[in-house]
């Protein structure tokens, strides 16, 4: 690409809100000629040979810069947004075109990526740098902090095979930087071929693990036509076992019941081959969940049940989050910061997240081009239904009582209420947000859940785990004092954690199926536990069998 | 009512202070408390001074993010919608259903053909993709008139749903810099710029603020 045009180019992409007139891109373009060009015209002798040169110079300036404008715009990459005055034009990226995928359109969206990405590394984060800098907030995937969207779900029967879910993944990689749930995947193993399916698994495990992204496969057990070809294909996914694709299971306890063979083969499977089960219990919640490196997602029921009545059909999907901060609150307690100060704190990354979905907005018709075009005119309802994320990891305060740092001495169930009271504002912040952008013509959607937080996401920023980890050695485990109580904090927690949570039982090795089975319908039936995963993970040189550190 | 001013900050905080003690107090559906006056109108003057002020007020806000006035701008101008927003008035504007330019496609052809010309109507209203009962995001200016008198530019906007709190500053931003756009195109003066409002309204739960608000607007 020529240098001027690359100029060119990287200015819009720095500044995709504004149009650019050929008078502004001369300036800027060609900083030093025209500098060299304004000394002429405005010589001090005032001289009027001198001041004909600087304007000579000044119209071959401005020809030079149109031979290149209008190459870009016969190229389609630039349109002229409007015309004024005596004919001047004004120029916008034209980022319809360079959704289209020929040689020389992925060469400009490169450089214009690389362009933003520049942009982003700048601080958003205005009134938290000092909690940045002491390692207690951090940005998710700060690079691409806000040009990528953390999660979303495309639903299965948008494809017609799972080769045409392969090539539409492949176009939706660079738009994400977490994880994409495959909703109502039982439709693809109902069309496809055992062998099919097990090349698919295969393709995307290896695509997984080159863009480190995650993928779901949403299957809902009743929705199943043929459990025979379900367990097959359970089969040759755990022979795979792929690192990061899981599989969430949806059942309410009555479908769950009538699959019980299936359920049977599937926890074998999974057991024998260290597994873990993601299961959602419907019964309590239809909101999809998704599990990736940050944590886990999901959205209101409410949100859900309108976006499926009224959108689910007409777009490939819903974004669940956008972006996504993480806070961690031993480190906050640890570096000696008040518990009176975390409202005002939390606040002000709910502040960060508006500036971030700001500057996202400004550019999504550019970075969501690939979504955009597979939504249609239905692409605005893609966005409606989505959420920022404050993660929250190690909040278990009665575990920092218990070591040396004091968390102000409060217990977890006063540290959930102020977290609710925290969760109410934020809401309102929300919501008064809402209101103003739209008073003034610029209909937003913005929301803050708060959730926690997977260590794996960034072992080396945040705290050693300092909570317990529970354990289930037998049936008889869930009636224990101590697993009641994990379960009904747990419980009270979903309330704060709007945007879903994930509740992990470590299995002990001895079981049989049935054993399981079982297992699960009594969480099922006696828990308002939405989602839950058995994890068959060996926890190694640990005596007890209860509870670990 | 009519209010007439050529300073837009004295213009909001007299428009404020009217629904203020003149309004009438009703429920949304959200629940919060509303005080509204009907069928409001509100004037710039044709010297028009402090456009920016009350944007630069709300912008000092610490509880509230308020847009940037680059924000806003470009929201009434720019071509291509963001598919992150249901609507944006430029992409009405400019490319109304897909399809039309407005500005340079009518307005502006129109007046320069007929100075005395009252079919100079844009709408930003459209009923084909807003009047949806599902569809809770539908534009707040519904259409804007010009007109030429006296070889000035003016302009009338009608805004169904006026937050004259938070949506006022903004939208006299945007009409002012619109008709300041088609003005020059129009190589005349800018003129009067007249904000019919069918509900100007505050919420009282921001009466705090307002009052705050309105108080350094007395100083």
């Amino acid at each position: 690409m020529h240098p001027t045009e690359s100029r060119i180019l990287q200015l819009l992409a720095k500044n995709p809100e504004r149009e650019f007139s050929t008078s502004d891109l001369v300036k800027r373009v060609f900083l030093e000629e025209y500098d060299e060009i304004q000394r002429y015209i405005h010589n001090e002798p005032d001289d009027p040979e001198l001041k004909k040169v600087g304007k000579r110079k000044k119209a071959r300036l401005h020809r030079k810069l149109l031979y290149h404008l209008n190459k870009l715009e016969e190229e389609k990459i630039l349109v002229i947004s409007k015309v004024e005055g005596k004919g001047e034009k004004f120029f916008n990226l034209n980022s319809k075109q360079l959704s289209e995928g020929n040689k020389k359109n992925k060469e400009v969206k490169t450089m214009i990526d690389s362009v933003s990405h520049l942009n982003d590394t700048s601080v958003l984060l205005a009134g938290i740098e000092e909690f940045e800098e002491k390692k207690i907030i951090k940005r998710f995937d700060e690079k691409e902090w806000t040009n990528k969207i953390n999660s979303f779900i495309i639903r299965s029967n948008y494809c017609n095979s799972v080769k045409d879910m392969y090539y539409l993944l492949l176009d939706i990689y660079p738009v994400f930087n977490d994880v994409v749930g495959l909703y109502g995947f039982e439709h693809l193993i109902d069309r496809e071929s055992i062998l099919e399916l097990n090349n698919f698994i295969k393709k995307i495990d290896l695509d997984t693990k080159d863009y480190n992204k995650h993928i779901n496969l949403i299957i809902d057990i009743s929705k199943v036509q043929d459990s025979v070809k379900l367990t097959d294909f359970i089969a040759t996914f755990c022979e795979t076992n792929p690192e990061r694709i899981f599989i969430m299971f949806r059942a309410n306890t009555k479908s769950f019941n009538n699959h019980i063979r299936f359920m049977r083969q599937m926890i074998k499977y999974f057991s024998e081959n260290r597994i873990k089960i993601n299961m959602q219990n419907l019964d309590i919640n239809k909101a999809p969940y998704l599990v990736g490196r940050a944590g886990a997602y999901t959205m209101p029921i409410g949100d859900w049940v309108e976006f499926e009545d009224y959108f689910l059909e007409k777009t490939v999907g819903v974004c669940f989050s956008e972006t996504s901060l993480y806070v961690d609150i031993y480190r906050y307690f640890k570096q000696g910061l008040p518990l009176s100060g975390l409202r005002d704190f939390l606040i002000r990354a709910s502040k960060a997240l508006l500036l971030a979905t700001t500057a996202q907005r400004k550019k999504s018709d550019i970075l969501f081009s690939n979504l955009n075009k597979l939504n249609g005119k239905y692409q605005s309802k893609f966005f409606l239904y989505s959420f920022n994320y404050i993660r929250l990891w190690n909040y278990d305060v009665d575990m920092h009582n218990e070591g040396s740092q004091k968390s102000d001495e409060i217990t977890i169930e006063e540290f959930i209420t102020i977290l609710s009271s925290i969760v109410e504002e934020i809401d309102e912040f929300c919501k008064s947000e809402e209101t103003v952008f739209k008073s003034c013509g610029i209909p937003i959607r913005f929301r803050i859940a708060l959730s926690s937080a997977f260590r794996r996401f960034d072992k080396g920023f945040l705290s050693e785990r300092a909570y317990k980890k529970i354990n289930i050695n037998h049936i008889s485990d869930f009636n224990s004092d101590e697993i009641i109580k994990f379960m009904r904090k747990r419980e009270s927690l979903l309330r704060v954690f709007k945007g879903g949570d994930r509740i992990r039982f470590f299995r002990s090795p001895s079981f049989t199926p049935d054993e399981i089975v079982d297992e699960f319908v009594y969480v099922m039936n006696s828990f308002n536990i939405p989602f839950f995963t058995y994890d068959f993970r060996e926890r190694k040189g640990e005596v007890t069998l209860d509870n670990f550190m | 009512m009519e209010l007439i001013k050529n300073d837009a900050l004295s213009l909001w905080k007299e428009s404020l202070r009217y629904v203020l003690s003149k309004g009438e107090d009703y429920k949304d559906n959200d629940g919060r408390v509303c005080r509204e006056v009907f069928n409001f109108v509100m004037t710039l003057s044709e010297d028009a001074t402090n456009i920016e002020g009350p944007i630069d007020l709300m912008r000092k806000s610490k509880i509230w993010i308020y847009p940037s006035k680059e924000e806003l701008s470009s929201i009434m101008f720019k071509i291509n919608q963001a598919p992150i927003y249901e609507y944006t008035y430029g992409g009405r504007i400019f490319n109304f259903s897909g399809q039309f330019d407005q500005v340079n496609e009518f307005i502006v052809p129109l007046l320069k053909k007929d100075f005395s010309s009252r079919r100079a109507v844009m709408s930003i209203y459209n009923p084909l993709q807003d009047s949806d009962i599902n569809n809770r995001n539908t534009p707040g200016i519904i259409y804007l008139h010009f007109r030429i008198k006296e070889n000035k530019l003016w302009v009338t906007a009608h805004i169904r749903s006026n937050d004259l709190f938070f949506g006022w500053p903004a939208n006299l931003y945007q009409l002012y810099e619109l008709q300041n756009s088609i003005a020059k195109e129009l190589k005349i003066e800018k003129g009067k710029l007249t904000v019919i409002s069918d509900s100007a309204h505050i919420f009282l739960d921001d009466q705090d603020r307002i009052n705050e608000v309105v108080g350094v607007l007395n100083d």
